[in-house]
């Protein structure tokens, strides 16, 4: 699972997420539908959660919004943003 | 003052918010000098080092950096006061005897490098920290006397000359470090 990397700070700017890296001293906006996929990126959530999410939230063919939440999240890890967790495992009873 | 070019506004405001939350959370960052009132040794374009420090760490004659209405400022510290367990910090700008006092919650860091062009200057060696600390000290005499009104041209005059020769030496010593640094390298 993907989450949010803790050292990328960020703040909501108008509906819209601005993240800086300040040790690579880049910054980058994400427009609404990627501020809430970058939202839902806090551990909890899996691709099918976000999607499901986007095609609540807008007029989408679920097959679009998960391609299109893949290349951002691609996009995301490529630039460091992202980190893997590992699913929680629950101790058999 | 510190920003960078701006962008849109708003934007711009909200990178440099997160740069200072940075700096917040411990980690040293570079900005660029985007006016004048440090020269002559900041130059407008320069960048420059910052670390984080509290108000309790900065010394008088450093270069802190700290949180205003209009963004990050950075200016020099020339007097501390402290009472109790809080400080406050007079900061004077290079250029004018304008000076004012900064609450500890403002104080985000200080300024230990300058890079321009192909040389670095550390602000944290023995002679610039003995520049600032001198220059500190002279500059909070003629602010002080500012207020007593003793001719302020021939005050401002008098502190153009000390801050014009000493950033001038820094310079020239920053210089010859760096040429011996390179031929330690050559080697």
């Amino acid at each position: 699972m993907l989450k949010r990397n803790d050292a990328i700070l960020w703040r909501e700017l108008d509906g819209e997420a601005v993240l800086l890296d300040s040790r690579a001293g880049c910054s980058y906006n994400l427009n609404q539908v990627g501020t809430m996929i970058w939202k839902m990126l806090d551990g909890t959530h899996e691709v099918a959660d976000i999607v499901a999410a986007i095609c609540a939230s807008y007029e989408v063919e679920a097959e679009q919004a998960m391609h299109d939440v893949q290349q951002l999240l691609d996009e995301l890890d490529s630039n460091h943003l992202l980190v893997r967790v590992s699913s929680a495992i629950q101790p058999s009873a | 003052m510190l920003v960078a070019a701006s962008q849109d506004n708003h934007f711009q405001a909200t990178i440099d918010s997160l740069f200072v939350e940075a700096l917040r959370r411990g980690q040293s960052q570079w900005f660029r000098v985007s006016s004048g009132s440090m020269l002559p040794l900041l130059r407008i374009g320069d960048a420059i080092s910052v670390e984080p420090a509290s108000a309790h760490e900065i010394r008088v004659g450093e270069i802190a950096a700290f949180e205003t209405g209009d963004g990050l400022v950075i200016h020099r510290i020339v007097a501390i006061q402290q009472k109790d367990m809080t400080v406050r910090l007079l900061q004077l700008p290079d250029v004018n005897l304008r000076a004012s006092w900064i609450d500890e919650s403002a104080v985000v860091g200080r300024v230990v490098a300058i890079r321009r062009g192909n040389f670095q200057l550390n602000l944290m060696h023995p002679v610039a920290r003995w520049y600032g600390k001198v220059t500190a000290h002279i500059r909070y005499r003629l602010y002080s006397e500012k207020k007593a009104n003793v001719s302020i041209l021939a005050l401002r005059i008098c502190s153009r000359l000390l801050l014009l020769t000493g950033s001038w030496c820094i310079e020239r010593w920053c210089r010859r470090t760096r040429a011996s640094t390179r031929s330690i390298g050559d080697e």
